[in-house]
């Protein structure tokens, strides 16, 4: 078998030139080319990457920040919950009237006439008998055109008797419109003769906690009940010998009074109050649609209280805008309490509708205070029933509103920044890379913006010597940052939602820092930016009037983006 | 910018040295229709060899191939004539590395391969013992683009992510125990049928791979999805253990499957032919030092520094920023975490569908030549496809030329070549003609002022697909081939047309002058 292979190998080599020949083809090694690489082996060829990185995001919610909100007295309004300025005062707060401490006394005498004199001269020794009679007393308060009662507290009711009669007295002093707890007030007094006249004998109780109950409140008087009991001596009695009663009340507190009052009572009040945050506002910048001044009027009295203004006034830069109008004209009066420890409120707003010239055009001159002067007057209308107390107080306190309803444009800030720019950027891009491999930087702002306000940027760069190099802007026109939301145009601007901001307006907004402009701010030595943001409602132009809410908010997602454009020659 | 090439020169030279060294395996589809050889018969298991054979141990069929869609070192270099140096081009890099990049390297060989025909001669029964070593790695076009696209390339914008999800290696080790039964039902249908068990070895590899780096194009916000899982088995325990007896190793038990291959084969008319195949349907369970690495399937967004409330910057301390990257970092590094087990799994092999034609062409005496055309696929997209010309000069050699697409690279020229040297049956093949063309680097390197030392490396011209088969078989039938040879030509019409499935006396049974036992390839020989 090995010869017949042998020959069979043979035959098949002569007869398979072809097939060796593709073998050969197949398997013979062939280097078509040689390349030498080495340390400094150069690349050539050029690459475009981008890279792109989120930076972050900030979330600003109005109703997130309410410590911020409450720092610029800005809060809800009670209605749809639309921000306002509110700025509070208060123009007076005090009793409607102050009452004095009484300080009444009240003298009347016995005067003992021809027959009552004999008569007691004739009277037993050892003997006794007695005699009463009734005065009316009469006093008041004098703001009070009728006097029903008073409460009173401190003070003394004091009775003295004078004795020129040669006997021994009892003498009872009693009032039954002068209660405490519902017992009447009575004295006793004593007067002992031991041959010397005149006597005189005196007693007090205090008035505390005492009520006096007036008879004839337009005349009112109390009446006093007096008894005398004597006990005969059998010395002579003169004729024209006395007994003198003198009854006081001292130092009394009114703690309450009732009655009617006159109408003949006033007094005067003055308010001023700064507006701070008109401050750095220019005029004609910010536009309020609809300012208020709420007031509230408080009277734990039960005494009417009228309102007479005398000046309600804005004043900036020393230029004073006196208001007129209905709301101020016909201000209300302030009502009285019901009760005794009651306290009745009176509300009332001045707005644009009552005023002139109006709030909104006031506003708009951008005042930096407010003035309110007038005076108080007890019982404008001369009702009775009245009623006050020691602790009764009227207040007239209130608001300067300014919803955040309105428009403002061109609110500019601006900062000069001290930064090595040129620097920075060097230092930016580092060996083995360089600017000229960066095609350009991206600052990719993207915005979600459900505020109607919008801000713009302009930075301009400046060299060593303050001058301006670059600008980052658009055509000339500052960069904008933030879009403002479109608001609701839908009914009139009084109309509920009219002016508020739809839905979050996302926007994407790129400031691109290209290739040239890197090199120039590198080769001319920027050592400064001026940054210049302006502020603007939306569509602030053409006076359209928008609307804050705390449910507000903006979303800002930073990101930055690297074009690269680097080419390698050999 | 003037950044030099050493920096790189350590990955690269790396990366060349991997393409150059390594094979992968597949069968030779340009000897698809070469039915003089027997290793076509894997791609068509319809179809039998012109005649029974005993393989030769270890040599009787050994595939290698080398798949890389990846790296193109001789087309990313330029060395002008005359020239010192070579530059890198990173055009012709960023080209190449546009579509698929893996490497794949697949050897197979068979220990012991015999076959032979039936009595009646209607069937082929072979059988044959191989082993298999595959290996892929696939890195995706985006990541491997990252450095000339950048995460925010218009054109990354415009695909919506960066994907990574072709990332995926995969490594395989096993041995096959089959058997191959072709039946000819009549003279216009044949069909076969490959049984293999399978004894798995070693595995390693990745598995659902969701990743992917999206760039918000309005924020700049990056989204990472990730999940991947990695699954090894019959491998050095990860917890400490060095290494693995090789006996233990080669004879592995707990990893078991099957496999299988159909085929159908129809002949309308003695000039056409063709057939479609079904294979590699089956699985592998992998139990043998089962481990598994899992990262869930998650999401997270970063979207750099969050503020919620502006007012709180003015009361952030100087380290805020530095704790914030610390619980960034630990946020992604839960969400990611790897969960490890220890669980067998099973390794679904990837079926194939397959369809050839062939036509006759040309039939003389002593000649024959057919032309053939197959296409295959794996169901996910790739679309291999071969066109061949088959030239039998006689009973000992025939050629086959071929121009094809293999995993949608680059198209090839194959050339296969099957000769006879008595019984011995000498078989080589390739569907990359231009497999021994290469480019030569050398690399000089500074020892340091001593001197300069050079490396020099081979590297193929075009690497996209480098393979080679060849065997050597005992042939039965040789001895009465030599006799008949006189009228083996007058005989080609019934004994062996290229791409048959007639067994060579096919049609002759019953007939006076039937000689079924005398044809080349009975096991009576």
């Amino acid at each position: 078998m090995n010869r017949y292979v042998n020959q069979s190998l043979r035959k098949t080599a002569n007869r398979g030139g072809l097939p060796l020949f593709f073998m050969g083809l197949l398997l013979t090694s062939c280097i078509r080319e040689e390349f030498n690489l080495n340390e400094n082996s150069p690349i050539v060829g050029d690459v475009q990457p981008s890279w792109a990185v989120p930076l972050g995001q900030v979330h600003l919610q109005l109703n997130d920040h309410w410590d911020v909100l409450d720092s610029l007295q800005i809060e809800p309004d009670d209605v749809d919950g639309m921000l306002q300025f509110v700025q509070p005062f208060e123009v007076f707060s005090s009793a409607p009237l102050v009452l004095d401490p009484v300080q009444e006394d009240f003298t009347f005498d016995w005067l003992l006439d021809e027959a009552m004199a004999q008569g007691l001269s004739s009277f037993p020794a050892g003997e006794s008998d007695s005699f009463g009679a009734s005065v009316n007393w009469s006093w008041g308060v004098s703001e009070m055109s009728s006097l029903d009662s008073l409460w009173l507290s401190d003070g003394d009711w004091n009775a003295q008797v004078t004795s020129h009669l040669p006997m021994d007295l009892e003498v009872r002093i009693s009032t039954d419109n002068i209660l405490a707890n519902g017992a009447p007030l009575e004295l006793f007094l004593t007067l002992d003769y031991t041959g010397t006249l005149p006597v005189v004998a005196s007693e007090s109780v205090s008035l505390d906690g005492r009520s006096v109950h007036f008879l004839n409140g337009t005349d009112p008087r109390v009446p006093i009940d007096w008894e005398v009991e004597w006990l005969g001596t059998g010395e002579e009695v003169n004729a024209g010998e006395a007994l003198e009663v003198t009854v006081s009340i001292a130092d009394a507190t009114i703690d309450a009074a009732f009655g009617a009052f006159a109408t003949d009572v006033a007094w005067p009040f003055e308010m001023g109050q700064s507006i701070p945050v008109m401050e750095g506002f220019e005029h004609g910048s910010v536009h309020f649609a609809d300012p208020q001044i709420h007031l509230w009027m408080s009277n734990s009295s039960g005494i009417p209280v009228g309102v007479e203004w005398e000046e309600l006034a804005f004043v900036q830069d020393g230029i004073t805008t006196y208001m007129t109008g209905p709301d101020i004209e016909d201000f209300p009066i302030i009502a009285s309490a019901g009760l005794p420890g009651e306290d009745a409120e009176t509300y009332y707003v001045i707005d644009n509708s009552g005023t002139t010239p109006s709030l909104t055009s006031v506003m708009d001159a951008m005042p930096d205070s407010m003035h309110l002067d007038g005076a108080i007057s007890i019982n404008p209308e001369g009702s009775s029933s009245h009623f006050i107390l020691e602790t009764s107080r009227i207040a007239l306190e209130g608001e300067l509103r300014l919803p955040m309803n309105g428009w403002a444009s061109a609110l500019q800030w601006n900062d000069t920044l001290d930064v090595d720019i040129s620097e920075a950027l060097e230092e930016a891009v580092q060996p083995p890379l360089d600017w000229q491999d960066v095609a350009a930087v991206t600052m990719r702002l993207r915005c979600e913006n459900a505020l109607p306000v919008g801000v713009r940027v302009q930075a301009i760069f400046l060299n060593g010597f303050g001058i301006a190099i670059e600008s980052a802007a658009v055509n000339g026109s500052p960069w904008t940052a933030i879009e403002a939301g479109s608001v609701s145009n839908m009914g009139s601007p009084d109309a509920p939602g009219f002016g508020r901001v739809l839905n979050p307006e996302a926007k994407n907004i790129d400031w691109v820092l290209d290739r040239e402009m890197a090199q120039d701010l590198i080769g001319q030595d920027c050592r400064q930016v001026v940054v210049l943001a302006m502020m603007e409602t939306t569509d602030a132009a053409n006076n359209q009037d928008v609307r804050f809410y705390p449910e507000d908010g903006l979303l800002i997602e930073l990101g930055v983006r690297v074009d690269f454009d680097i080419t390698w020659n050999p | 910018m003037s950044v030099r090439l050493i920096s790189l020169k350590g990955v690269f030279l790396g990366l060349l040295v991997l393409c150059s060294n390594v094979f992968f395996a597949q069968d030779a589809q340009t000897a698809l229709f070469m039915d003089l050889a027997q290793q076509h018969t894997r791609l068509n298991v319809s179809s039998r060899p012109a005649a029974g054979y005993f393989g030769m141990p270890l040599l009787s069929n050994f595939r290698m191939e080398l798949g890389n869609s990846m790296l193109d070192p001789s087309n990313w270099m330029l060395q002008a004539p005359g020239a010192s140096e070579a530059s890198l081009n990173l055009n012709a890099v960023r080209e190449s590395l546009s579509g698929r990049n893996d490497l794949s390297v697949n050897l197979q060989w068979d220990w012991l391969s015999a076959g032979g025909f039936s009595a009646s001669r209607r069937s082929f029964w072979s059988v044959a013992v191989s082993e298999h070593i595959q290996s892929n790695l696939e890195l995706p076009e985006d990541l491997l683009l990252l450095p000339f696209t950048g995460n925010a390339n218009a054109s990354v914008s415009g695909s919506g992510a960066l994907d990574f999800t072709s990332l995926s290696f995969q490594f395989s080790h096993r041995r096959e125990y089959a058997g191959t039964w072709q039946f000819q039902w009549n003279e216009k249908l044949s069909s076969g049928v490959r049984l293999a068990y399978l004894q798995g070895l070693s595995f390693a590899g990745t598995r659902d791979n969701t990743t992917q780096w999206a760039v918000n194009p309005d924020t700049y916000a990056w989204t990472v999805q990730g999940g991947l899982g990695l699954d090894v088995a019959g491998l050095p325990d990860a917890d400490g253990e060095d290494s693995i007896e090789a006996t233990d190793y080669l004879n592995a038990k707990g990893n078991r499957g099957v496999a299988a291959d159909f085929a159908l084969q129809f002949k309308p008319s003695d000039r056409w032919t063709g057939f479609v195949q079904v294979s590699n349907v089956g699985q592998l369970d992998w139990n043998t030092r089962a481990q598994n690495w899992n990262i869930s399937d998650t999401t997270m967004v970063f979207s750099g520094v969050s503020v919620e409330n502006v007012g709180s910057l003015d009361s952030w301390p100087a380290d805020s920023l530095e704790n914030w990257l610390e619980s960034q970092s630990d946020d992604w590094e839960t969400a990611f975490e790897i969960d490890t087990t220890r669980s067998g799994f099973t390794q679904r092999l990837a079926p194939k569908w397959s369809v050839g034609l062939s036509l006759e062409v040309l039939n003389t005496s002593h000649q024959r030549g057919t032309l053939g055309a197959w296409g295959r696929s794996n169901g996910t997209g790739f679309f291999d496809w071969r066109l061949s010309y088959n030239h039998k000069f006689n009973e000992r050699l025939a050629v086959s030329l071929s121009r094809g697409v293999l995993q949608s690279r680059k198209g090839t020229w194959g050339l296969a070549v099957c000769m006879n040297a008595g019984p011995l049956a000498i078989f080589v093949a390739t569907d990359h003609i231009g497999i021994a063309q290469g480019s030569r680097i050398v690399v000089d390197q500074n020892t340091g002022g001593v001197g300069v030392d050079q490396d020099a490396f081979v590297v193929p011209n075009q690497a996209h697909t480098m393979q080679i088969q060849a065997g050597l078989t005992w042939r039965f039938g040789w001895r009465n081939e030599k006799k008949t040879r006189s009228n083996s030509m007058a005989r080609l019409d019934d004994s062996s047309f290229i791409g048959s499935s007639r067994s060579p006396n096919a049609g002759h049974e019953g007939h006076p002058g039937a000689v079924p036992c005398s044809a080349p390839g009975s096991w009576k020989d």
